[in-house]
């Protein structure tokens, strides 16, 4: 408790120095931080109530997500009764597909094969048990920095930096909603200082009226649908004969499941392992399958916006690692982890 | 030289220069970065500060506009896709390294950068260097000196083509004159000037094409 | 028929009205040739635009930091492979999502740029990784399986993202919520995702 508090404390007088120096570089008209960014405010408590204005919100929207010279765009409903969350995603771009979230329930939709996939989301109760004392504090992961005030979707926001203290993963800057705290835009950044992912709303309308009835009868409605229930069995590394040499500064492992693996025709069915480690910002997936010669090829690195990928071989299996990372953050992922 | 009087609508030479590029040649997408790296610097100059930001961001610009080629329908004008690529790029570079007050989306406004200015009159811009600003100077100062020596006739076939950005078909209309004419003096007076900035532009080590 | 210029004159003459958009075939195609073949034609090419934007009223470039920029773009250029071909099949249902380089902003990273001298300075002395990142092939074909999915004659493209890494990425992102940046902004990435579509 003590050791929270003195974490706190640094946190404030590093928001209040970081608050000073941008007033001083501005050289012009001292830029105040707005009431609803005052300096008590700790980063913790700053993403905790970014994290639940969503959640609490009844909205409807339209999400741009571009990374590169691509985009992807979707229409979103969103409903809140007390606990319970309903959702409808409606892709404008790439294959049609309609998304339906109720709490960590998620079916998806593909009108073209008539195809409905149902799984179940990682829950967002996982989110404050990554601030707890056995893991590094987000605050000495990431600073934060109040950047000035901009219109998204025409709202009010405010614009915040988090910016990582070592180069094993990405900067942020975040646009929330003056008065809810909402996230309208969100950008990864890397250390060049180029963007390498943006999400935003291009217009949201808060507090719409939506039917939390109508979704619920959608999301019900599978008809003509063939369903499909991805098989998602939890497990431990441990249990899998997995660990690591050592851990990768500030990452912690979540959770780790066995799926089958997606494969061609005539192979037999397979498990991969995900192994899921976060910093609480950024999450890193380690997949693990049995090497296959017919299938797995040369080690490689990807991207895909701020997503990348890794794949190695490593004895008779064959690592995938993917995150919201750079690339080397994943070759340290790579070199720790270890048959036991 | 023809002189027809209706010439079908002149080929977009942009367009078959991507075309040529995913052909497979990339000098082809060379000729568009020459043609096209001058004002698109400018461009960006106008919206970032930095000195070192600019050039960063113009190459970012080119690489995104080489990778996007496929993309690029030939229904558009190639400048004006450049523009908007160079426009978000400069954009999407984070707030920190800009100080000035965050713009606005009315700045970036559509494709004639002409005129449009983003820094109060007065503000010297710190997008060059004295060593550059004087070679450009002097590459500047020939260029003006060599129009003004030219003789009437090429000097206004070229400004009305360069300045003005009328078309041949106009140009021969204003001063009277067949096509071919317009075309064989807007060459001359370019030949007639750009004598004088060869060497200049040669000034580098051999390392060329 | 037009007998097309040979001469160097004449050829110049070419550059000038293409770079006024004023050429049409054969002489048109004539002028490209010429262009990309010699380099005299590329440096007058280079002289007209200059001289246009200076007479325009811009400032022009210092000569050096023309070159500069332009052998600069060249070489990261040549890092990477041609864009492809538009895909010619672009209705070809196998193609439900999107594989051909070039789009989706798909980059072949190669970890050596990430080793950049300077960026170190910004982080101070961060923990990196101490012992040497895995080497990593620059371009060439991905993992075989999709390889043979491909329409006939389209080139091979740089990067592929073939289903079962499609399939590792939807389910990377399905857990993106062990993130304080999960909600809208989290889940609709993931949901904005454009996976296969099976």
């Amino acid at each position: 408790m003590r050791q929270m508090l003195r974490q706190m404390l640094r946190l404030f007088g590093g928001i209040l120095l970081s608050a000073t120096v941008l007033t001083q570089a501005h050289g012009g008209p001292s830029v105040a931080p707005p009431p609803s960014l005052a300096p008590e405010r700790t980063l913790h408590e700053w993403l905790v109530r970014m994290h639940e204005a969503a959640r609490r919100r009844t909205y409807t929207g339209t999400f741009v997500v571009s990374a590169g010279n691509s985009i992807s765009s979707a229409r979103i409903w969103h409903v809140c009764d007390g606990d319970l969350q309903m959702e409808r995603v409606e892709a404008l771009t790439g294959p049609p597909r309609s998304t339906f979230r109720r709490n960590d329930q998620l079916l998806t939709l593909y009108p073209d094969s008539r195809l409905a996939v149902a799984e179940r989301r990682e829950s967002f109760g996982q989110f404050p048990n990554l601030l707890h004392p056995g893991g590094t504090a987000l605050g000495q992961l990431y600073g934060i920095r109040f950047a000035g005030s901009e219109r998204v979707a025409g709202l009010e926001a405010d614009v915040v930096q988090l910016r990582p203290n070592d180069a094993l993963r990405f900067a942020y800057q975040i646009w929330t909603e003056k008065k809810t705290g909402m996230v309208l835009k969100l950008q990864t950044i890397d250390a060049r200082g180029r963007v390498l992912e943006q999400a935003a709303f291009s217009e949201l309308q808060l507090d719409a009226p939506v039917s939390m009835t109508k979704l619920a009868q959608m999301m019900g409605n599978t008809e003509g649908y063939q369903v499909e229930r991805t098989d998602l069995v939890k497990t431990s590394a441990a249990d899998q004969g997995w660990g690591m040499k050592s851990a990768v500064p500030g990452f912690q492992a979540v959770s780790c499941y066995l799926r089958p693996t997606a494969v061609l025709a005539d192979a037999r069915p397979e498990s991969t392992l995900q192994w899921i480690f976060s910093d609480g910002l950024a999450t890193v997936s380690l997949f693990i399958e049995a090497f296959e010669p017919r299938r797995h090829g040369q080690p490689m690195a990807q991207a895909l916006g701020a997503t990348h990928t890794l794949t190695r071989r490593i004895g008779d299996w064959w690592l995938t690692a993917v995150g919201e990372v750079p690339p080397h953050t994943l070759a340290a992922f790579a070199q720790a982890l270890q048959r036991k | 030289m023809s002189e027809s009087p209706l010439q079908p609508p002149a080929s977009d030479s942009d367009a078959l220069l991507v075309q040529r590029t995913l052909d497979g040649d990339p000098r082809a997408f060379e000729l568009l970065v020459i043609k096209y790296q001058r004002r698109i610097q400018r461009l960006i100059g106008r919206m970032v500060r930095e000195t070192d930001l600019v050039e960063d961001i113009a190459q970012e610009t080119f690489i995104k506009a080489y990778r996007g080629l496929p993309q690029f329908r030939g229904d558009a004008q190639f400048y004006t896709w450049l523009y908007r690529i160079a426009v978000n790029t400069a954009k999407k570079f984070p707030l920190e390294f800009k100080r000035q007050p965050s713009l606005s989306d009315k700045f970036f406004g559509p494709a004639d950068d002409g005129d449009e200015t983003f820094w109060p009159a007065g503000e010297p811009s710190s997008y060059e260097t004295p060593e550059t600003l004087l070679a450009a100077k002097q590459l500047a100062q020939a260029v003006n000196a060599g129009l003004q020596a030219l003789p009437d006739d090429l000097q206004q076939a070229l400004s009305l083509r360069e300045i003005e950005g009328l078309s041949y078909e106009e140009i021969a209309m204003l001063m009277d004159c067949p096509l071919g004419t317009v075309r064989s003096r807007i060459f001359r007076a370019r030949e007639i000037i750009s004598t004088r900035l060869k060497p200049m532009l040669n000034t580098q080590t051999g390392k060329r094409w | 028929m037009q007998t097309l210029p040979q001469t160097d004159e004449a050829l110049a003459e070419l550059v000038s009205a293409l770079a006024d958009g004023q050429l049409q075939d054969p002489e048109l195609t004539q002028a490209l040739d010429w262009l990309s073949q010699s380099e005299q034609g590329r440096q007058q090419w280079q002289a007209y635009h200059v001289l246009g934007d200076v007479l325009r009223g811009g400032r022009a470039l210092a000569p050096r930091a023309e070159d500069a920029f332009l052998q600069r773009l060249r070489d990261q250029i040549q890092r990477e492979s041609l864009p492809a071909h538009r895909p010619a099949a672009a209705n070809d249902r196998r193609f439900l999502w999107r594989m051909v380089a070039g789009l989706a902003g798909l980059v072949f990273v190669s970890l050596a740029a990430w080793q950049v001298p300077g960026w170190q300075e910004k982080f101070g002395a961060g923990p990196l990784l101490a012992q040497g990142v895995p080497a990593v092939p620059q371009g060439g074909p991905a993992s075989a399986p999709f390889a043979a999915a491909q329409a006939p004659g389209a080139e091979p493209p740089s990067m592929i993202r073939d289903a079962q890494l499609d399939a590792l990425l939807a389910a990377h992102k399905q857990f993106g919520g062990a993130s304080a940046l999960q909600g809208p902004a989290g889940f609709l990435r993931s949901a904005t995702f454009e996976g296969k579509a099976p």
